[in-house]
């Protein structure tokens, strides 16, 4: 037996060292043959309401897609930080993902390369990189999502307004270190600036703010009336919504500060280095078209085209890195620590 | 002139091949991990100051070991309450109902603590929580969802300890019960007898349920009970941690714990594996002979927990199907991960058997090649699932490792196709190895020890090529082990959560992961649907292989290999 095994073993010895000697590249080779049909999708969006789109994607251009789902638990933290550890030798294509500050971070990072889609011409200049590292697709509002029992109450419609004895204890957000709820605190960092941001968060913090993992942990709370009010996405209100009856939204109007009305946008960017550039440029073509975006809206209640919702809207993204860097280690001790 | 089976004083560089050959796979699949640590270790030396606030535990950390631990000592209490009537009635039950029990026994296998956890949090309507960890939560979690998610993982893991106790049971000659009735009372009969008998058998089963349970990362996540494995998994993914090899060490470092528990966990199970390897043989039973423990009045017990588990989740998931055609929908949407799920579970099982037989086949009569084979390869089980995952992204993401991360060049050559193809499995059925080729080993060792040299030795003296011993004498007491331990590797690959989520590759998605991620979100139906899909994948290896085992064994007429 030992000799039978030794033989086998030796031969199995041989075919992998082989193997392996042919697995050793230093440099791209210079390939002659067509390009693949294939294109890895890095992507945050939900896989329910991400993957048929996909699929019909796939069909539509001929492309054989890839994705690469974040999981629930992470958010889009774990895939950005994918790509960054990729960094040397990437391994994706394009990045769709669900919010925008993550992909600023990125492009900061020099992590993303520019392409500017001719899908993209109709979007306003404030949905999209001047220089083409990223374009928007769909949006959405953060709103505030009050349980059943204050309806026909005085309304709130500032977070200052959370501040009132009333909601002691019985208020919450989502972690401001994961996903729209980052997105959401840079947006208020560069409108309100970090220090007014900071004694606010104090403020709220001394009124019993609570921080919840997720959107819809917080929207899910105030629906079984643990709390009273929560801010949270229109897609996650919505989603709870459909189940009960015991929520209510205020839009605000005019009532609502200006500075306080914040969307956050989903994102397309090619990343730098991408293994298969003439692929990844047909999708994000593909992606950011508007019959895309109305599909993803149709999808994702909550979610609204930037095409037909927007006629303008300020220009300010680019300055939420720089607002978030500010934020978050303050944030995080305000918040997260008792 | 005929070669002595025990002719080993061969060439040393024989010797060596075969060391080289033994230890070969073991040190290829330990080489990320020790990377990995590594490059902790050369972090810290150059910057000393890190090294107590990455290994310390503080009081978060404190607060998720102690979550953890009595999740897992919760866990093996259910385990062991399910289990061991389950166990003794499918040894001393009815011949109707240890037929029928021992397939509704295995069936709770086939259905992993994410996917039985979806069907309580279905039926109970209950949303998912999302583990406070990512919080620094610095106060014990409610007793509460640590129960629940004891209880769910005790449903899970119940079958272990019931099959080992069948096999404890079996084993012992009724002989000795009724010897000790003629000299005392029942009770002390099963203090004297049974207990002692049994009790290396109930600790080895409960070390594993342990195990399990402390790596368990997508039941503890979905019910809201933050574990340090969870921990790991979001320290990685934590924001605060840019660089990206940071965030690697950092959870690389905070693992160690990890590895003390597993270890403490396994030990007992590795002091009674004889009862996890090969197949138990039964002791001879005459007809009329007394026994002590009748399992007629465990039978109804049984059935309960059965209702429970198997048969209550896989009707509730059936249940979640509003409109019917949902799962057809949903199947046909997922097939990519049904048919990603198949074949990196059979790649893998396949793998692992094939290496396992052919280790073991190296090491035989080699008492000090053994011991290190089983010792450096039987300790990745150690190695908690996350910090796997994340050893294998670290080590493999570059140049070089294209076949296994990342892929062809982008080109339309079949080269770089087969890099695709090769690299959107490749790391998934890497970390399967790393998780379950232990396994694999510790049975294969345990029946080839059974295996009496003399009979080996003697046919080759006849005449026999060691190839025809292999296959003819070697092979039958091996295949037990070959079909069931495949039939459960399979099974174990399939709804492997904690490694794939972090190793998936584009387009290489296993059901598991869409699972847990989907169920965040209350896609019921979608769950519902992709949970019943690999439940019935699970059921049909592990029935297929408990199938050809009764065949297989009943073909040869005794619980043995071979009519002595």
């Amino acid at each position: 037996m030992n000799s039978f095994a030794v033989r086998w073993g030796a031969f199995a010895l041989l075919c992998f060292a082989t193997f392996l000697s042919g697995c050793n590249r230093t440099a791209p080779p210079q390939s002659t043959s067509k390009p693949s049909n294939r294109v890895v999708l890095y992507c945050s969006v939900d896989e329910v309401y991400a993957k048929p789109l996909i699929n019909e994607l796939e069909q539509r251009t001929g492309l054989r897609i890839d994705a690469l789902f974040d999981t629930e638990a992470t958010k889009t933290a774990g895939l950005t930080n994918r790509i960054r550890a990729e960094k040397a030798f990437p391994r994706g294509d394009v990045f769709w993902s669900s919010a925008l500050l993550q992909t600023l971070l990125l492009k900061r990072d020099g992590l993303l390369q520019p392409y500017a889609s001719p899908s993209a011409r109709d979007l306003l200049p404030a949905f999209k990189d001047k220089n083409g590292y990223w374009a928007g697709l769909g949006a959405r509002k953060r709103v505030m999502a009050f349980h059943q029992s204050l309806q026909g109450k005085p309304m709130v419609y500032s977070l200052k307004d959370l501040q009132q004895p009333r909601f002691k204890n019985r208020f919450a957000i989502s972690n401001p270190q994961f996903g729209t709820a980052s997105d959401w605190v840079a947006a208020l960092g560069v409108r309100l600036g970090p220090q007014r941001v900071q004694k606010l968060f104090i403020d709220l913090k001394r009124n019993g703010l609570k921080v919840l993992p997720g959107n819809s942990d917080v929207v899910r709370r105030v629906a079984r009336g643990e709390l009273l009010a929560g801010v949270t996405d229109m897609d996650d209100y919505e989603a709870q919504a459909k189940r009960t009856k015991t929520l209510f939204i205020e839009m605000g109007g005019t009532a609502q500060p200006d500075s306080e009305k914040v969307y956050v946008p989903g994102s397309v960017a090619m990343l730098k280095g991408a293994p298969h550039p003439e692929a990844a440029r047909k999708l994000i073509d593909a992606l950011i078209e508007a019959r895309t975006e109305l599909e993803l809206a149709k999808r994702m209640q909550g979610v609204q085209p930037l095409r037909n919702t927007f006629t303008s809207w300020p220009d300010e993204s680019e300055h939420w890195p720089a607002a978030w860097d500010k934020l978050r280690e303050p944030l995080a001790e305000i918040l997260l620590t008792p | 002139m005929p070669i002595s089976f025990r002719d080993h004083s061969a060439r040393p560089l024989r010797t060596i091949l075969q060391w080289v050959l033994a230890l070969l796979v073991p040190a290829l699949l330990w080489l990320p991990i020790i990377s990995l640590y590594g490059a902790a270790i050369s972090r810290l030396w150059r910057e000393p100051q890190q090294w107590s606030q990455a290994v310390a535990l503080d009081s978060v950390a404190r607060t998720l070991l102690a979550n953890t631990l009595a999740l897992a000592a919760l866990s093996c209490g259910f385990a062991l309450i399910f289990g061991l009537p389950i166990g003794v009635a499918l040894a001393r039950g009815p011949g109707y109902f240890r037929r029928i029990g021992l397939v509704l026994c295995v069936l709770p296998l086939a259905l992993p603590p994410t996917v039985l956890t979806t069907a309580y949090l279905q039926w109970t309507q209950t949303p998912p929580a999302l583990a406070q960890s990512s919080l620094g939560a610095t106060t014990s979690t409610t007793l509460a969802p640590v129960l629940i998610a004891a209880l769910v993982l005790g449903l899970c893991f119940y079958p272990i300890v019931a099959l080992v106790v069948r096999a404890g049971l079996i084993s012992m000659p009724h002989q000795w019960e009724e010897a000790a009735l003629q000299f005392g009372p029942l009770a002390s009969t099963w203090r004297g007898i049974l207990w002692p008998h049994l009790k290396p058998v109930i600790w080895g089963a409960l070390g594993i349920v342990a195990a399990l349970s402390i790596w368990e990362v997508g039941a503890p996540d979905l019910l809201g009970v933050p574990t340090y494995s969870m921990q790991i998994r979001r320290q990685l993914a934590a924001r605060d941690a840019l660089d990206a090899s940071g965030a690697d060490i950092k959870a690389a470092l905070s693992s160690w714990p990890m590895f003390v528990l597993g270890a403490l966990a396994l030990w007992p199970a590795l002091r009674a594996r004889k009862y996890f390897g090969g197949v138990v043989q039964e002791a001879p039973h005459e007809s009329g002979t007394q026994s002590t423990l009748d399992g007629r009045w465990c039978m109804w017990p049984s059935l309960l927990i059965f209702a429970i588990c198997p048969v209550a989740p896989i009707a509730v998931f059936v249940s979640q199907l509003r409109p019917p055609q949902v799962l057809w929908e949903t199947w046909t949407a997922n097939s990519g991960e049904i048919i990603n799920t198949v074949l990196s579970a059979t790649v893998a099982t396949l793998l692992s058997l094939l290496l396992s037989l052919l280790m073991v086949g190296l090491w035989r009569n080699q008492s000090t090649l053994r011991g290190c084979g089983l010792v450096f390869g039987g300790s990745l089980m150690l190695v908690a699932p996350v910090l796997l995952g994340i050893a294998l992204i670290q080590f493999y993401n570059r140049p070089g490792w294209e076949w296994i991360y990342g892929g062809g060049d982008g080109s339309n050559s079949l080269q770089s196709l087969l890099m695709d193809w090769s690299s959107r499995y490749s790391l998934l059925i890497v970390g399967y190895l790393s998780r379950f080729l232990p396994m694999a080993l510790w049975w294969f060792d345990e029946a080839a020890d059974r295996v009496d040299d003399r009979l080996l030795e003697a046919a080759q003296n006849l005449g026999a090529t060691p190839g025809r011993v292999t296959l003819t004498i070697l092979l039958p007491y091996l295949t037990p082990v070959i079909v069931g331990g495949g039939a459960l590797l399979w099974s174990l690959c399939a709804g492997e959560l904690a490694t794939s989520i972090l190793v998936n590759a584009p387009g290489g998605q296993t059901l598991p992961v869409p699972i847990f991620n989907w169920m965040h979100i209350g896609a019921i139906e979608q769950v519902a649907a992709l949970s019943l899909a690999l439940f019935i994948l699970n059921a049909l290896a592990l029935l297929s292989g408990q199938f050809l085992l009764a065949v297989l064994l009943k073909s040869r007429g005794t619980d043995n290999p071979h009519h002595d």
